[in-house]
């Protein structure tokens, strides 16, 4: 889409366009109903939607920001100097070849789409704010999953987008799920269908390229009866940007006996606040994984939630969190607990480097109903320098005497004895040092599909290099 | 008077965000639930014996507290704390010190009676204990006053050891604030049990600074709640120098529709470096409506410490009760041992036998078992 043809999209709008180098359309900085309306006009929404988003934006206005978490750089960002909607691709390429030349090399270097010929089922790759390439693989869709990126899947599906829609995640639970819900742009909506198992991962690729961008892309998974899916989440690209917002939502909903596995590998630059709300239900026998690796960011606020809706579902989050200069890791993990026999594992690891902070926050709640269920819970941190920080803040509600939950948590350094053992066999004291940090995030790694454990651990190393001395 | 009224009346209201107030809201605490008001209270009667009635040593004081010690000893609660500025309003001038001398080493353990009477009861408590000092003991809260609010804080000097615990059994149609604040000086111990069974509605925040090195806490707490109790439990250690080691061990046995909460926040500052400290919560849960809520915190900003918390929320193991059926015990029988040697597992580590036995009778007493 042009620039004129934008224009006529959208009326008679006060928001001019700038014209970066590859940006095909770009708002004018800052948030108002205008601006919400405006990219709902330029989607061409149906009314609900933008109804949606209005109502939206004004519980954003209203909701004051959160007095918890670390305030001193929430109430940092500047929200009026952030650019809310910019489009950098004419439209959405189902062929590689028709990706711009310079948004393609970007992907290209992230070895797309390589990966995506020897073991994805399909790939979104979002740019700013929409998608400029997807792909699903044949077998797939005649199967009859639906894989789309979410502007498209609210145009092709709207009634299954309308029926989910909000229905996990409401605008008003948050400050940022109401950011989110009034400008979203991208994503991707995945409908799996009964029986039907997805055993190639799907993926979605996000990068911000530009300076004060907002990300705000949303995402919903459904995963019908029996169904099985895993999607990965790669933001391993270092952004150039500064100061930029990035506030997704992503709903999953697991119906009886199905599986969603959710995988991210967060590796935003330094100076982008991620401020992420995920949350899934599970219904009867279902389940939920959260696998959940952050290493980038300034600012992460992320606590991915399950809510055990039905007898027998099981949630299972594995969190890693990485914090060096400047950076504050605050992720967690909430675990609802609604129905009998339903059970919980939870898992967290953080390391703190170079005056970084790293904090879990986490919530195990038990309802009156939830006979005999079973909840496991570990954080463990490990500071490596003593300029970092380590906070915990795991809340437990438990209203059933009949569930059983275990918590532990651990603050140490890396232990000396290790790192002597290692020396002691020949190994340099920074060899030693990463060996023992990688095998502190072995329960994480595992659970990747392998070329991803394999970007990780090279991440790691990279970010770890320089510990010793 | 004026000045404590005016500071407490400044204060922003609580949030429920607030890890602290999230379970036992300020206003529904508050004696008329109305928070700025401040009532007239009644003093609470306090007695000091030694644990077998005797009188106590001469050194021993227990007197009016003078400004200047009030202002040196209230050093631990901070100015914006809520609570404690309420009993400080409350109480007005009226404070005591109990004052042990240096060098001051107890052949028995001291008791200090407090009775609290009328419709709102108070008692701010101020104790000093000098250098190289050694004494047990034994506090017991009691009475029938609708409120009650203790306010306690002190400092155990160097090298001094106080071994102490608080036995709450109010009636159970009262409401207990307690508040503390107590400082421990290089090489200083500190080990305080607490047997919470009394008061519906129990509210404590307890805070204590490890300002020397070589500081030792232990925090021992066994709560037990029957009926519609409602029994939370704020415990807020901070770590100011390295060296020294902290150990917060709760256990709660609920019962009927009682609530525990038990939120516990462990602080270890930057130049705190060889720190080590532990907080254990444990929750019986007895009945179906019964409810257990624990946030154990952890904020830690020195790298050479161990700080570790753990938490744990279970039912009553069908395989001890079975076990001590096959023993010839009926199903009362048995549950009562089993939550005795569940709470009293909460002291394991409270060095002082005397104490100890004391706390166990208390607690058979409590329960209302045949075993003494």
């Amino acid at each position: 889409m042009g620039k004129d043809e934008a224009r006529d999209a959208v009326g008679d709008y006060r928001y001019g366009f700038h014209d970066p180098e590859n940006a095909v359309i770009k708002f004018d900085k800052g948030i108002s109903e205008q601006v919400v309306r405006d990219i709902s006009a330029l989607k061409n929404e149906p009314e609900w939607m933008t109804e949606i988003r209005v109502k939206a934006y004004h519980h954003y206005v209203e909701r004051p920001m959160p007095d918890w978490g670390n305030m001193g750089l929430l109430n940092s960002i500047d929200f009026d100097a952030v650019t809310y909607f910019l489009k950098s691709s004419s439209g959405t390429a189902k062929d590689w070849d028709d990706v711009p030349e310079d948004i393609k090399n970007t992907f290209d270097r992230l070895g797309i789409p390589d990966a995506e010929q020897k073991w994805l089922g399909g790939v979104t790759a979002q740019y700013e704010s929409e998608a400029v390439y997807h792909s699903i693989r044949e077998d797939l869709e005649k199967q009859g999953v639906l894989f789309y990126d979410m502007d498209s899947g609210l145009r092709e599906h709207e009634d299954i987008v309308r029926e989910y829609f909000c229905s996990v995640i409401p605008y008003s639970d948050n400050k940022f799920s109401a950011l989110n819900t009034a400008v979203w742009s991208g994503g991707s909506f995945i409908y799996v269908p009964k029986g039907v198992h997805v055993e190639l991962p799907v993926q979605a690729y996000f990068r911000i390229n530009s300076e004060n961008m907002g990300q705000f892309e949303r995402t919903l998974i459904i995963a019908d009866e029996g169904s099985s899916i895993q999607y990965v989440e790669g933001c391993t690209a270092p952004t150039f940007s500064t100061d930029s917002l990035h506030s997704a939502v992503v709903e999953l909903i697991a119906m009886k006996g199905a599986t969603i596995r959710y995988t991210t590998i967060q590796n935003w630059s330094t100076n982008v606040y991620n401020l992420v709300t995920k949350r899934g239900v599970a219904y009867e026998n279902a389940t939920i994984e959260w696998i959940d690796g952050n290493i980038g960011s300034k600012l992460t606020m992320k606590y991915p939630s399950v809510i055990l809706r039905g007898e027998g579902a099981h949630a299972e989050v594995i969190s890693v969190a990485y914090s060096g200069e400047g950076q504050h890791q605050d992720a967690g993990s909430k675990v609802i607990h609604l129905a009998a026999n339903t059970t919980s594992n939870v898992l967290s690891k953080s390391i703190s480097k170079n005056g970084g902070r790293s904090s879990y926050r986490g919530l195990v709640k038990v309802s009156p109903k939830a006979h005999n269920c079973k909840i496991n819970v570990v954080c463990d941190a490990l500071l490596l320098d003593e300029n970092s920080r380590s906070d915990t803040y795991p809340t437990m509600e438990v209203a059933n005497s009949s569930c059983r939950v275990e918590h532990e948590a651990s603050v140490s350094k890396v232990s000396g004895d290790q790192l002597f053992y290692l020396m002691s066999r020949g190994h340099s004291e920074a060899e030693a040092m990463g060996m023992i940090i990688n095998g502190f995030f072995e329960p994480f790694t595992r659970e990747l599909p392998m070329e991803y454990a394999v970007e990780l651990n090279r991440l790691l190393e990279i970010e770890m290099e320089g510990a010793i001395g | 008077m004026e000045k404590a009224l005016e500071h407490y009346r400044s204060l922003p209201q609580p949030k429920r965000s607030e890890h602290l107030w999230r379970y036992s809201a300020w206003r529904r605490l508050h004696p008329t639930g109305k928070v700025e008001e401040v009532p007239k209270a009644v003093s609470a009667k306090v007695v000091l014996t030694n644990l077998d009635g005797s009188a106590v040593d001469s050194a021993i004081e227990l007197r009016p507290a003078r400004g200047e010690e009030r202002r040196r000893l209230s050093a631990t609660l901070a100015e914006d704390n809520v609570a404690a500025s309420f009993c400080r309003a409350l109480c007005g001038d009226e404070s005591l010190l109990l004052s042990i001398p240096n060098s001051y080493v107890g052949e028995q353990p001291l008791s200090l009676d407090i009775t609290a009477s009328g419709h709102i009861s108070s008692l701010y408590l101020l104790f000093d204990i000098g250098t190289n000092a050694e004494v047990e003991l034994a506090i017991s809260i009691r009475g029938e006053a609708g409120w009650f609010g203790l306010l306690r804080e002190g400092n155990i000097g160097e090298n001094s050891k106080l071994t102490e615990f608080v036995h709450n059994r109010l009636d159970h149609t009262s409401t207990l604030l307690r508040c503390e604040g107590i400082e421990l000086q290089r090489d200083a111990r500190l080990l305080t049990a607490t047997l919470s069974s009394g008061a519906d509605k129990s509210k404590s925040d307890l805070r204590y600074s490890l300002t020397g090195m070589g500081a030792d806490l232990g925090v021992f707490i066994a709560v037990h709640g029957q009926g519609k109790r409602h029994d939370d439990h704020h415990i807020e250690i901070e770590h100011k120098v390295g060296n020294n080691r902290s150990q917060v061990e709760m256990h709660a046995a609920c019962d009927d529709n009682s609530r525990s909460v038990g939120t516990g926040r462990l602080l270890i500052a930057e130049s705190a470096q060889g720190a080590d400290a532990g907080q254990v919560f444990r929750n019986l849960l007895l009945s179906d409506k019964a409810k257990a809520d624990v946030i154990p915190e952890l904020e830690v900003l020195a790298d050479d410490v161990s700080a570790n918390h753990g938490a744990a929320s279970a039912p009553l193991d069908p395989e001890q009760v079975f076990y001590l059926e096959s023993r010839g015990l009926d199903k009362n029988e048995s549950r009562d041992i089993i939550v005795e040697g569940f709470l009293m597992d909460a002291f394991k580590d409270f060095k002082s036998p005397a104490l100890i036995d004391r706390l166990r009778t208390l607690l058979l007493v409590h329960l209302d078992c045949d075993l003494i």
